[in-house]
């Protein structure tokens, strides 16, 4: 069978198809899948086998399995760093804010100081944030306000 | 996987900031916008680090009055912001010690990680409605109605 003949009878457009064929197309929708599995007699369970698609878990109980291409799913866990943020027991506050890296590659000394500075400022920015959203509670509270 | 009690929180949030329904009629397209108060999104300069979002979530308890601020890259389009919010409160709702998402070229890469997955599941649970896939059943449509990537649609789990 050519390409011609799969297109005419899955009723594939041509420029679809040959895109299909070039993998310039990632994920061909289900409708397609259909299509093309009548014409082989195929069905998605063989590209699983295959290990062109994986079988995803169904959203909900009962309904039908969904595929996706296991390039989405894969992939090596990249090393995590751990990184303390605190200054070690800085005015003798033992709290350490823990914060964990998932970086794809090592990080130089340098970087990692510019990290964890840059993360002690988020933090507490987040800080003053909160205590701006009690000191605005507690005005409102005092005008009589209901939140 | 994500914890009963994780999903248990999703839920309750989603019921109690009445998330999926706006009227008492169900909503396909998801605002996240009612939980500002615990989840308050803050749009900042991220590029220097190549993050797309990310907590640091606070000590005790999410309230209103000591909220998880959730940080997101001010590049992102809004579209894209919303699924890092989701994300990132996602994060914050599993106590992940602080959690931060690298740029989506990377998204493989964080993907096969427990912690950004269960981020995602809960993300998954925030902004596709149950109904809405009771309704379509489909992920391609229901990821197009909701507005969401396809992967994110097959991660829900109820």
């Amino acid at each position: 069978m050519v390409q011609r003949d799969v297109e005419e009878r899955a009723s594939i457009d041509h420029s679809h198809y040959s895109k299909l064929e070039n993998d310039r197309i990632e994920m061909p929708e289900e409708a397609t899948r259909k299509r093309i599995h009548r014409v082989f007699g195929t069905s998605d369970d063989d590209l699983v086998e295959l290990g062109i698609l994986v079988r995803m878990k169904p959203p909900i109980p009962g309904s039908s399995p969904y595929y996706t291409t296991p390039d989405r799913y894969q992939i090596t866990i990249p090393k995590p760093v751990t990184i303390p943020v605190a200054d070690e027991a800085a005015d003798g506050d033992d709290e350490t804010l823990q914060v964990s890296f998932h970086m794809a590659e090592e990080l130089s000394p340098e970087r990692k100081k510019q990290l964890k500075s840059f993360v002690r400022f988020l933090h507490e920015e987040d800080e003053a944030y909160r205590a701006q959203v009690r000191r605005d509670a507690e005005r409102r509270r005092a005008e009589g306000i209901e939140d | 996987m994500i914890e009963h009690d994780v999903k248990d929180q999703a839920r309750i949030l989603i019921d109690q900031y009445n998330l999926h329904f706006r009227r008492g009629r169900p909503l396909e397209y998801v605002s996240l916008e009612p939980l500002e108060p615990l989840f308050p999104l803050v749009v900042r300069d991220l590029s220097d680090w190549g993050m797309d979002g990310c907590v640091i979530p606070p000590s005790g308890e999410i309230t209103p009055s000591n909220p998880a601020v959730i940080n997101v890259h001010k590049g992102l389009s809004k579209q894209r912001q919303r699924i890092i919010h989701a994300h990132e409160i996602g994060h914050a709702l599993n106590d992940h010690a602080g959690a931060f998402k690298w740029e989506e070229a990377k998204m493989d890469l964080w993907f096969a990680d427990r912690e950004e997955r269960e981020a995602w599941e809960v993300a998954a649970m925030l902004l596709v409605p149950i109904d809405t896939v009771v309704t379509y059943q489909d992920a391609s449509r229901i990821a197009t109605i909701c507005d969401v990537p396809e992967w994110l649609v097959g991660l829900l789990t109820w």
